[in-house]
């Protein structure tokens, strides 16, 4: 089955108002409230079907409107008038709301000789309901939501980031909240349309996600948002024109779902995978560098720069163990700092020269931490032990000018500078 | 300072919350072009007086008038700055959209952001030093740092009155000294700066102005005349351990020549 273009219009330009309002929403962390507003759909038009009996598309808006509307009136009224905090206020509202609904749809079951199967849409989202002729209303009634929100673009800066900066210089917060209750109030018709009233917040808060989570400012945030919103609902519609027997609202949900957590997952600036992986590196090359600073430990110990030593007196010189031995010394070896002699290791010239830099930076940290900072000296070398392996090259140059006369670290060890040990 | 046309005249204010006024019949003025410090022990009423000033919260008697006008008729000659924990820094915005706040209330919601704006702007984030930073996400700021956006932002509003809340909680020694300066700068050039402050112990170096209170007025003047041990022990309780050593550095502090 195929669905016509004009039914892909439509899921364009709703996406990416949906996306715009949860954008919006969620840089105010009040997403919750698209959710109560979209169940709170369903009393609305519930109510004129019943009133109707039949119902035309204009009057199903103005009953759907009217129950959001009263959702958000319920919400500022509460909130206003009662100690109680905004998810208690939601939670009751949508509560409430959404048992009318069902109320009423289970009433209107009972009746016969009545289209009930646009109820039932309603509640899951079915997009191929969609006549050509409703299309240029959602069309309009994107765009015209889109621009309000844009309109109001700096007004967010101070609803969302600074309320109170806003305050003092007489910008209308309460009212530019109202206006986004509003804006949301209206516009979650269109959301609920396409992906079922149950689901609805589903379409605010994926598209919201990848905005946010890509940008850095809030016109990006916005733009992506919108874009992305388009883009998963197109991509839902296709699924389910695919899909034969399957509401398209909760696929629309499902395939915006997972490219939301992929977002998650793999975002450049807050992805936990690349995170996860920059994490690993890390401690492998740590790993590395105290192997070597070990191995430079236990010729210190014998004198002599060419001796040969085993694994185990590696492990006793290791204060922090590397991931793997066997691993990072075959790494080490790849790298020509060690070689294998029957079951000893050596260093190579590269490799002493590398330890001793090692050893002479975390002796030095050590001195600046004990002297200059003034951290006892039992504590020190745990501290030094974990910034050796950040230090970038230039602050290394800036700590051997700071103590170049210094011979001998906090525990007495010697510093070994180039040229000496 | 000219003590005739005071900048800011409270009169007989009182205020505070459903559960009662916190701030009772508080009166003072403050002259113009000095660096002024409101302090007082925790609970004293500093922030709500701040927040009564600039007409968050409406008072439930006396007046504030600044060069004798209410607020609303001259709002944008004030710059506030909100305490940095009363704002959300994980809003998608750059250092750069937030100073551009400051140009934004001349402009109201859709007027163009001009050349000279952005100049304005450019001036402000290079006197605090954050210039570099401009493109830096406000998620990834010091609390020094955050002061300073702040600041710059205030600077780039070109107001004749600062009124700042708690700038220096929570910021490094560097930056403190830093925005202490620019704020005697601003002192200089004939405008006016109030801050709100809780550490007794800085507050005779960095003011040349204080309003001592604790709920109510205890003393309004320069330092040395408001930072006596009575005073003090009226605003504190009088169990301070560290009065002596105050009053220790206060007495250096007189000995010294005129600012």
């Amino acid at each position: 089955m195929d669905l016509p273009i004009h039914i892909f219009v439509a899921l364009a330009f709703i996406g990416w108002f949906s996306g715009l309002m949860g954008a919006v929403l969620l840089v105010h962390h009040r997403v919750l409230i698209g959710d109560v507003l979209s169940h709170s759909v369903l009393a609305g038009v519930a109510f004129v079907f019943l009133l109707f009996l039949e119902v035309s598309f204009p009057l199903l808006i103005a009953g759907a409107i009217a129950s959001t509307l009263l959702a958000a009136l319920l919400i500022e009224f509460i909130k206003n008038r009662t100690p109680l905090k905004e998810d208690v206020v939601l939670g009751i509202v949508l509560a409430f709301m959404f048992a009318i609904g069902i109320a009423f749809l289970a009433v209107s079951q009972k009746i016969p000789s009545i289209e009930k199967a646009m109820l039932n849409t309603l509640l899951l989202g079915e997009v191929s309901a969609i006549l050509p002729n409703e299309v240029p209303y959602m069309v309009i009634a994107s765009i015209v939501g889109s621009l309000v929100i844009w309109l109001l673009y700096k007004g967010w800066f101070f609803t969302g980031f600074d309320p109170v900066f806003g305050q003092t210089q007489q910008v209308p917060i309460n009212r530019l909240r109202k206006i986004l209750l509003f804006i949301v109030a209206s516009g979650i018709l269109l959301t609920a349309y396409i992906s079922g009233v149950v689901l609805a917040v589903g379409l605010l808060i994926a598209p919201a996600l990848i905005g946010r989570f890509f940008s850095t400012r809030l016109y990006s945030t916005l733009l992506l948002s919108g874009l992305s919103g388009a883009v998963l609902a197109v991509l839902g519609g296709i699924v389910s024109a695919k899909v034969e027997g399957l509401s398209t609202g909760p696929l629309i949900i499902f395939s915006a779902g997972l490219i939301g957590l992929l977002t998650i997952l793999f975002s450049p600036h807050y992805g936990i995978v690349l995170h996860r992986i920059r994490y690993v590196l890390f401690k492998w090359s740590r790993g590395q560098e105290n192997i070597l600073r070990a191995a430079y430990k236990v010729l210190e110990r014998t004198g002599n720069t060419s001796y040969a030593f085993s694994l185990e007196e590696l492990k006793q010189a290791c204060d922090d163990p590397p991931p793997s031995w066997t691993i990072l010394l075959k790494v080490l070896e790849m790298k020509g700092f060690v070689k294998q002699s029957g079951n000893k290791w050596l260093l190579t010239p590269q490799g002493l020269e590398k330890a001793k830099r090692l050893t002479r930076l975390h002796r030095l940290l050590e001195l600046y931490l004990s002297e200059i900072v003034k951290i006892a000296p039992e504590k020190v070398h745990s501290y030094a032990e974990s910034l050796e392996h950040i230090i970038t090259p230039e602050v290394e140059q800036r700590l051997y000018e700071l103590l170049r006369d210094k011979q001998y670290d906090p525990h007495k060890k010697p510093v070994p500078w180039n040229g000496s040990g | 300072m000219n003590q005739k046309n005071p900048v800011i005249k409270v009169t007989n204010l009182t205020a505070g919350y459903d559960t009662g006024p916190v701030i009772w019949g508080v009166s003072f003025e403050i002259p113009e072009g000095v660096v002024a410090g409101i302090v007082g022990p925790n609970g004293a009423g500093k922030s709500t007086l701040l927040k009564v000033m600039v007409g968050i919260l409406k008072p439930h008697s006396g007046t504030v008038l600044f060069w004798n006008k209410e607020y609303s008729e001259v709002y944008k000659r004030i710059a506030y700055v909100p305490q940095k924990e009363e704002v959300d820094w994980t809003f998608p915005a750059t250092v750069y959209d937030v100073v551009m706040m400051g140009r934004w209330v001349h402009k109201g919601l859709w007027k163009r952001i001009t050349k000279q704006d952005k100049e304005i702007v450019r001036q402000a984030l290079e006197t605090v030093e954050m210039w570099d930073y401009r493109n830096r996400q406000i998620s990834k700021l010091s609390g020094g740092q955050q002061q300073r956006v702040f600041f710059a932002r205030a600077l780039a509003q070109d107001p004749d009155l600062f009124l700042l809340d708690e700038p220096f909680a929570g910021v490094d020694m560097k930056t403190e000294e830093t925005l202490l300066e620019l704020l005697k700068q601003q002192a200089s050039k004939g405008k006016t700066v109030v801050v709100v402050h809780h550490n007794l112990f800085t507050a005779a170096e960095h003011f040349q102005w204080l309003v001592l209170l604790n709920m109510h007025v205890v003393s309004v003047g320069p330092p040395e005349e408001v930072l006596t041990s009575e005073n003090i022990e009226r605003a504190y309780g009088g169990h301070l351990p560290v009065l002596a050593k105050l009053s220790q550095r206060l007495s250096s502090l007189r000995e010294k020549p005129t600012r």
